[in-house]
């Protein structure tokens, strides 16, 4: 399968981010390698998390020292609540937590009967389709899971993808550098 | 003092037991990760303090329903920042939330925002501080719609995963996808119209 520059653009935050599957980073990469624009987005994707990494150690070293937090204040936060102060200011609920869904309310065992009982006729079902994919298949033997590849393959288009952006950009400053 | 901190979840049960202490220690294991929350909504210092007071009490109200499906914090993070949402609402100054409705993510009309573009990303030039870098960060922030600040904040501040933030804000690992996505190009529009300068990065 290979992805198109509309499927390619939204994937590039989560493959900065690290938190695409292996299976559709490989599908990004294949696509990135081909695609000069959809490399710059992926570089920019980058730079703008540059963005945040001075603001978060900010954060931390204020954090740090935090002179903000009053003495004293989780005991007395503990007291009230233990006094009974609830913390609700009679704001309007629309944004106050959403109800949790709470099990074993009236209509929710005859729900789960229901499931149950589907959930039954799909293992009966599968259990059949295992049985069959058991049988001996004419086709050939072969490795179809294309979407997992070698680790020396993901190396080399990884070797690849730097060498298409290493020259590119190297003004965007490394963000250790301006902390000093 | 324990030489092995406890886990949060035995804290929670001596707390729902009516242990007061123990219900102090995961306050103050957790303030000052509410308070750098709760600051991206509010600067005021006597604001953020009662929001953060606020979101324990609320915390302490509803432990009994804490399904610990999740972990403990990011329970609290939804808590704080629905009572973050709650308290602007209240005092009139109401949180912009999405126009476009950012649940749909990247169907029909909003797919269009999904090709490469060509302009320039603009990154932090490396003679800058890091203060004046947090401060920008933090001004843009400040202007793009809380439900993308939001993501941005859990993301980049918090170190969320993505699950995580799914939790947190009760959408799926799909539209965290989509709308952070949605989220980085605001900030950099935003970026780029406060600070034209910024995007002259790549010349």
């Amino acid at each position: 399968m290979e992805l198109s520059c509309k499927e390619a653009v939204p994937m590039i935050g989560a493959y900065v981010d690290g938190e695409l599957s292996e299976s559709r980073a490989a599908l990004l990469r294949k696509h990135l390698l081909e695609c000069n624009l959809c490399r710059n987005a992926t570089q920019d994707g980058k730079s703008i998390k540059r963005w945040f990494a001075p603001a978060r150690a900010e954060l931390q070293l204020s954090a740090a020292g935090d002179f903000s937090i009053p003495s004293g204040f989780a005991s007395r936060v503990a007291r009230r609540a233990f006094a009974g102060d609830t913390g609700d200011r009679g704001g309007s609920e629309e944004f106050v937590l959403r109800p949790v869904a709470r099990p074993f309310e009236g209509r929710t065992i005859k729900y789960l009967v229901a499931v149950t009982a589907i959930a039954a006729g799909i293992a009966i079902v599968l259990a059949l389709a295992v049985r069959l994919s058991l049988r001996p298949a004419s086709g050939k033997l072969s490795a179809d899971d294309r979407t997992v590849m070698p680790m020396a393959t993901i190396l080399s288009e990884l070797e690849q993808l730097n060498a298409l952006e290493g020259p590119a950009r190297v003004l965007v400053p490394d963000p250790d550098a301006a902390g000093q | 003092m324990q030489a092995v901190p406890k886990e949060d979840l035995s804290l929670v049960a001596e707390t729902l037991a009516g242990n007061q202490l123990s219900f102090q220690l995961l306050v103050e294991r957790y303030q000052t990760r509410m308070f750098a929350l709760v600051r991206h909504y509010t600067r005021n210092p006597v604001e953020v303090e009662d929001i953060v007071q606020d979101t324990f009490l609320k915390a302490y109200t509803r432990l009994p329903g804490f399904q610990q499906q999740s972990s403990f914090y990011t329970w609290l993070c939804r808590i704080a920042i629905n009572t973050s949402l709650d308290f602007l609402k209240r005092c009139g100054r109401s949180p912009v939330r999405g126009v476009e409705d950012p649940e749909i993510g990247l169907t029909a009309e909003s797919i269009d925002d999904a090709r490469p573009t060509t302009s320039p990303a603009p990154a932090p030039d490396a003679r800058m501080e890091q203060r004046e870098i947090a401060r920008i960060t933090k001004e843009v922030l400040e202007q793009i719609p809380e439900i993308f600040r939001t993501v941005l904040v859990l993301r980049e501040f918090e170190d969320m995963a993505y699950q995580d933030i799914a939790d947190v804000l009760g959408i799926s690992i799909g539209t965290v996808e989509s709308r952070l996505f949605r989220a980085r190009a605001r900030f950099k529009d935003k970026l780029l119209a406060l600070y034209p300068e910024f995007g002259d990065g790549r010349s």
